[in-house]
């Protein structure tokens, strides 16, 4: 099932869809349709998203070189606890806002200075990113709690997927785990064995 | 985990970051603009209908805070008789006013600053001001502050007086043009 790999949880098309419209929003909606509605459409679009990154990011760097890997809702709320601690204070503290300014004004001056280097203009020196601090964009917040479902559902699928396998194929829900992963046929399964729950973080 | 799908989640995490990245837009500050205005105003006592002040209403406007930051606006008012700065409290100890020429006239000016209507402070003479809340402003409309301005005579002052108010306005920082060619106005409401 194509749930059932690190990160896959950031292919979810609620996800995709999002970066999608986070990216169309920020660089042509806001611009064309200046609103309440273009306004908060990005922060939503965000918080959609980014806990599945987070989460995304966290499973393919710990599954890197295992093959013991199940998706870990532990790892789902931490991330999405992070996410909207981040946001409000971004949008209520001056001094988190600040701190935002200054990290995304770092992180981006490589692609300003890149498209620079691109266009012939001269290599812009680093500078801080705007930031509108407004508290009533903290509505966009209960965007987080369907990513958090979206990454719910998906840990349960998997853990559904591998109860089943381990009827298939016997009593060990590592090769439960990993055939689901890797191999379409039982007969195909790898020889790595691993209890259920040693992976990142442990499924549900 | 197949190829494909390790692929497209690289792809999927490579874009997160991009798109997290790139649409936090770096601030560019656009050129302040610039707006003054001045109304004149005659304090005629000799007239019947004279009512001891005249009162005058002045409004800086400039574009809602755009999409991603506004601007903040500054500047100051300030009231002229004769060539001389007045004001409520000032006129009797600006030996400028008085020693130019002891016969000017002075009348008194009361500045009343307002926002949404509301009055937000009231000054003498010259009055700086300073909003920095702009981002209060609703996204894609105009601000207005207001500024009413109450001139009125000294308490005896027999002669005809002629007031010139100027206000001059400055619009400045701002992330996103709103695209207005003029911006920042003042007006007579």
């Amino acid at each position: 099932m194509r749930d059932h790999a690190p990160g896959t949880g950031l292919l979810h098309p609620v996800a995709l869809v999002a970066m999608a419209v986070l990216a169309l929003n920020d660089h042509w909606g806001k611009a064309a349709w200046p609103g309440l509605l273009t306004g908060k459409l990005s922060d939503v679009a965000g918080l959609l998203f980014f806990p599945l990154a987070l989460q995304a990011l966290w499973e393919v760097l710990s599954a890197r070189g295992t093959r013991r890997w199940a998706p870990s809702r532990t790892v789902l709320v931490v991330a999405a606890v992070t996410t909207a601690v981040g946001f409000a204070l971004v949008k209520l503290s001056p001094l988190a806002g600040e701190v935002y300014r200054s990290t995304f004004g770092a992180l981006r001056w490589p692609l300003d200075a890149g498209v620079a280097v691109v266009r012939g203009a001269p290599v812009p020196a680093p500078a801080k990113v705007m930031l509108t601090q407004d508290a009533t964009d903290l509505v966009a917040l209960p965007a987080i709690l369907l990513a958090t479902l979206i990454g719910w559902g998906r840990a349960a699928r998997h853990a559904r997927h591998a109860t089943n396998s381990q009827g298939d194929v016997g009593r060990d829900p590592g090769v439960a785990q990993v055939r689901c992963a890797d191999a379409p046929s039982p007969l195909r399964g790898p020889v790595t064995v691993s209890p259920r729950g040693q992976g990142a973080g442990g499924a549900a | 985990m197949p190829t494909s799908r390790r692929v497209a989640v690289t792809v999927a995490l490579a874009c997160a970051g991009v798109v997290t990245i790139a649409t936090s837009p770096p601030r560019r500050d656009f050129p302040d603009l610039h707006a003054t205005r001045e109304r004149q105003v005659l304090l005629d006592p000799t007239t019947p209908t004279f009512a001891t002040h005249a009162t005058v209403r002045l409004a800086a406007t400039h574009n809602g805070a755009p999409p991603d930051g506004g601007r903040a606006l500054g500047g100051w008012v300030e009231a002229e008789a004769s060539g001389c700065l007045v004001g409520v409290d000032s006129f009797n100890d600006a030996g400028s006013c008085v020693s130019i020429d002891e016969s000017v006239a002075r009348p008194t000016l009361e500045l009343v600053f307002t926002r949404d209507g509301e009055a937000a402070g009231i000054a003498t003479t010259r009055e700086a001001f300073n909003d920095q809340l702009f981002e209060r402003c609703v996204v894609g409309s105009d601000c207005t502050h207001g500024f009413t301005l109450k001139v009125s005579l000294a308490r005896g002052e027999t002669r005809p007086t002629v007031v010139t108010l100027k206000v001059s306005a400055t619009a400045s920082g701002g992330t996103v043009d709103p695209g207005d060619p003029n911006g920042l106005t003042i007006t007579e409401p």
